[in-house]
């Protein structure tokens, strides 16, 4: 039993659309599937997110792929600096619980991909000491 | 560069990248034996299935009720696990904490040394003599106390060894500065890595 989650790309320009594909072979016809665009910070505060799409899909058969594409966003784009980052992804839940036992064996864990959007597909990068390297 | 561990850390280091980050103290497991946990649950029965796990800020109270949430999850018991923020009306808990009690739910309020003794004392009066809960907070308030956690720096330097191996950095400094609160120590030294600069570490 496995199911992947792929994007085409992992840097993105801002506005570019994001497209990829999640793939599953399972013993049985999987229940809804939800795909979320989201960002987060990392650092020293608490964790901060937002969704800014989601998709949602049915598995017809027991094992399928199915391709998706998220409309282009332009904020906020990825960054990093001493104390925050902020990190966009692409999220893949389902909220069948058994799917999630066999998907998700640890600690429910939803299966994402990290990637960057901001201007020319790169992150902006903030740090003191920078030109230094 | 510098390589530590399998990871290759560079300087200066970026937030996601630090491996002292929010979310990485958060991913940290509980350390308890099994004599640890029996130890607990014998006290939390003998209790009535009502008790307090009582500590300091930071020395790992939500951890453990990660953990025993996770423990209780594996013998297919389910734990809801609750927090009241300073200042919030407290009905919206009371009926959440009612909803996962009519399910058969344990009722893990943490942080609850936030409320006031009256104001726990009103939120409990509505549970049933049969509810399984535990609070946990500074003082154990008018329960049981079923675990009194200390920090300790052999804790804090296995700790930050199992973050970041080769930090290089004086654990008993950190954990002094710190005054001995665990979660301090680490905000110290994420700081630290943080404005550490390519020439003091390569």
């Amino acid at each position: 039993m496995k199911t992947h989650l792929r994007c085409h790309k992992a840097n993105h320009d801002c506005g570019e659309s994001i497209s990829g594909e999640v793939s599953w072979v399972l013993e049985k016809v999987p229940a809804c599937f939800k795909l979320q665009l989201r960002w987060k910070t990392k650092g020293v505060g608490d964790e901060d997110s937002g969704v800014v799409q989601e998709i949602k899909f049915q598995g017809e058969q027991a094992e399928g792929l199915y391709e998706f594409s998220f409309d282009g966003v332009f904020e906020p784009c990825s960054f990093s600096g001493n104390l925050i980052s902020i990190i966009w992804e692409v999220v893949l839940i389902t909220p069948d619980s058994q799917m999630r036992k066999i998907l998700l064996p640890f600690r429910n864990r939803p299966l994402a991909i990290e990637i960057v959007i901001g201007p020319g597909g790169a992150e902006i990068v903030c740090l003191p000491n920078e030109g230094k390297r | 560069m510098v390589r530590v561990g399998p990871k290759l850390y560079v300087y200066p280091m970026k937030a996601k990248d630090n491996p002292f980050a929010t979310c990485h103290l958060g991913a940290l497991r509980f350390r308890f034996s099994e004599q640890s946990w029996t130890s607990l649950e014998t006290r939390w029965r003998d209790g009535g299935y009502k008790g307090a796990i009582t500590g300091p800020f930071g020395v790992g109270k939500t951890a453990l009720l990660k953990e025993w949430k996770t423990r209780l999850h594996e013998q297919s018991e389910t734990a809801a696990l609750l927090r009241y923020r300073l200042g919030a009306p407290i009905k919206p808990l009371r009926e959440e904490c009612l909803f996962h009690l009519r399910r058969n739910e344990i009722i893990f309020i943490d942080d609850a040394g936030n409320l006031g003794s009256c104001k726990l004392r009103w939120l409990t009066r509505g549970f049933p003599a049969s509810a399984k809960w535990v609070i946990t907070g500074p003082s154990a308030r008018f329960l049981p106390t079923i675990y009194e956690m200390r920090g300790s720096l052999d804790l804090f330097k296995e700790l930050m060894n199992e973050l970041c191996p080769d930090h290089g950095m004086n654990e008993q400094d950190l954990y002094a500065r710190a005054e001995g609160n665990i979660r301090d120590a680490f905000l110290i030294a994420y700081s630290e890595i943080a404005t550490k600069s390519a020439s003091s570490c390569c």
